[in-house]
């Protein structure tokens, strides 16, 4: 239970932290800090395999690339700090709002449970979700193959100097 | 286990998070990490409800993995298109590229 906490709590500070950092790279590194406690609380919900499939795609490769591009386009001299606050009212306004209403709607969604709906029992999904990947949703992964091979492609083709 | 609503509160969290990121940073690769920050929040909220509410079916957490293939897709084609960019007008300022504006 504080594991969960302390979990959440690193990825809302980290988070904020990724959008408010005045360097783009020290934002590429609490990004990283907010994507493994996300990756905590996945753990800790039984979510075993999507928590290391987040460590591993999201904490490792996506980050790394992140990194990647911001050595590729900041001028080794150009760590100054203009890529942020454009009018900050604004942007907290709508995030705000976002936000209010995401809480409004959530607020007693506990209820849920005691009108009826089953809770599940703990337990790790791991080899469900296999059987579920290879046999029901078979299709959806095959062309999310193909859709990874033509981003690959693509890629290689945009970031090439000719 | 934590109430629901918490997971969900964080995943409103992030999300919100991501959106004022969106809305403030003009890098645009900084518009990138606000954009996993906001898919991140989506992916806490499916795995609270595979996690709470029985249904007999992992598809909360195949939902999710095709989420994550998505972005990671996402960033790789656009952090590409950041670096032609970058090669051809010298800069990621997302205020400077306004060819297409009107």
């Amino acid at each position: 239970m504080v594991i969960f906490y302390l979990f959440a709590g690193a990825a809302i500070l980290s988070g904020a932290m990724v959008v408010t950092a005045p360097r783009i790279f020290h934002s590429a590194l609490w990004l990283a800090a907010c994507l493994v406690s996300v990756a905590g609380v996945f753990f800790y919900l039984d979510a075993e395999f999507i928590g290391a499939a987040q460590l591993l795609i999201y904490a490792g490769a996506v980050t790394l690339l992140m990194i990647f591009a911001i050595m590729f386009t900041q001028k080794v001299a150009g760590w100054e700090a203009k890529h942020i606050q454009r009018g900050i009212f604004l942007p907290l306004l709508v995030a705000g709002a976002m936000l209010g209403a995401a809480l409004l709607a959530v607020k007693d969604s506990d209820s849920l449970f005691q009108r009826g709906l089953l809770m599940a029992p703990p337990g790790h999904s791991s080899a469900q979700i296999g059987m579920e990947l290879l046999q029901t949703y078979v299709i959806p992964f095959e062309i999310a193959s193909v859709f990874l091979v033509a981003a690959m492609v693509g890629a290689i083709i945009l970031a090439r100097r000719d | 286990m934590p109430p629901l609503t918490h997971l969900l509160a964080l995943g409103g969290m992030l999300f919100s998070l991501g959106v004022f990121g969106v809305l403030t940073r003009r890098n645009a690769i900084g518009i990138l990490m606000a954009i996993e920050l906001m898919l991140n929040g989506v992916n806490i909220n499916l795995i609270a409800f595979a996690r709470y509410v029985w249904a007999n079916s992992a598809l909360g957490q195949v939902f999710v993995i095709f989420i994550i293939t998505v972005a990671a897709v996402e960033a790789a084609v656009g952090l590409a298109l950041i670096i032609s960019i970058f090669r051809t007008r010298g800069t990621v300022n997302a205020d400077e590229v306004d060819l297409l504006k009107w």
